[in-house]
């Protein structure tokens, strides 16, 4: 009977080998050029920045004239609602850029 | 640090266990450094998608397995004859040094690793690569499950029918030699 040990140990026992000496500097050299991803710029967010501010700007104004020739609660309430909001955005974009800059 | 430089590291590092695994897997030295350089070739295009769920060194040996199965089925298709390892010049019976044993039992050693080498190459292609990962590289059962992508339960089936067959192929060359 083959001791099933035997065989074990002739298994574990791995190859010599030796790596020729070239050898990555050969598979270095045999590697595709990888192209770069296409990476276009897009500029959807600024886009829309610009447009809300557009439409923000608009309201301020609708609201400030309804304001001034009618002065209802509610045009004083959109005037004052606008200018927060376009006071916040101000600011939110002052301090962002200069986070990006610094 | 530049991606071809990470990618030369792992090369540098992985190169020896990639040779020293086909090595065992197709059984003889020729073509061994295009299939080498094949396997890291495979890795790079791949490297893209890898996303790091498995070590390296186990995505590699699913390549390796790969590779090598693609290297059994040219052979079969030119009918090529598989030479053994130890045909090679590079002293594989000298891989087991004792010296403290005598000649006469270093040589029935490396005879003995030569039958079994050779009957390694009879099994079939899984069943040879769970043996060689399980035996030379040390692998887990676990990582043999994910290089072969099959269940762990798959592999152990495996690894027990492959044992057996190579210990009766191994004990009937014996019992022929002894007739002799």
């Amino acid at each position: 009977m083959i001791n099933e040990e035997r065989i074990a140990s002739a298994l574990e026992a791995a190859p010599a080998v030796t790596l020729p000496p070239d050898f990555t500097a050969r598979v270095m050299s045999n590697l595709p050029v990888r192209a770069a991803l296409p990476r276009a710029r897009t500029n959807f967010g600024r886009t829309a920045l610009s447009g809300s501010l557009v439409l923000l700007f608009c309201a301020l104004l609708g609201a400030f004239l309804l304001n001034s020739q009618h002065g209802s609660l509610a045009a004083t309430l959109v005037e004052w609602t606008s200018l927060v909001q376009l006071a916040g955005v101000t600011l939110w974009l002052s301090l962002r850029s200069r986070e990006l800059h610094s | 640090m530049h991606p071809d430089d990470t990618f030369e590291a792992v090369v540098e590092q992985h190169g020896p266990m990639v040779f020293r695994t086909l090595l065992r897997l197709i059984g003889s030295r020729e073509h061994l450094e295009d299939l080498a350089q094949e396997v890291f070739l495979r890795l790079y295009r791949a490297l893209p998608s890898f996303r790091g769920e498995a070590l390296v060194s186990t995505y590699l040996y699913r390549i390796i397995v790969n590779v090598a199965q693609d290297e059994w089925k040219r052979r079969s298709r030119e009918d090529e004859p598989l030479r053994s390892i130890t045909d090679e010049d590079e002293g594989w019976g000298d891989r087991l040094p004792h010296p403290s044993r005598n000649a006469e039992e270093q040589l029935q050693d490396s005879e003995f690793a030569a039958i079994v080498e050779a009957h390694l190459q009879s099994l079939s292609a899984v069943e040879r690569s769970v043996l060689v990962l399980y035996h030379q590289e040390e692998r887990s059962y676990q990582q043999i499950a994910q290089a072969l992508q099959m269940p762990i339960g798959t592999v152990r089936t495996h690894l027990h029918r492959a044992r057996k067959k190579l210990r009766e192929r191994v004990e009937r060359q014996a019992l022929q030699e002894v007739r002799r």
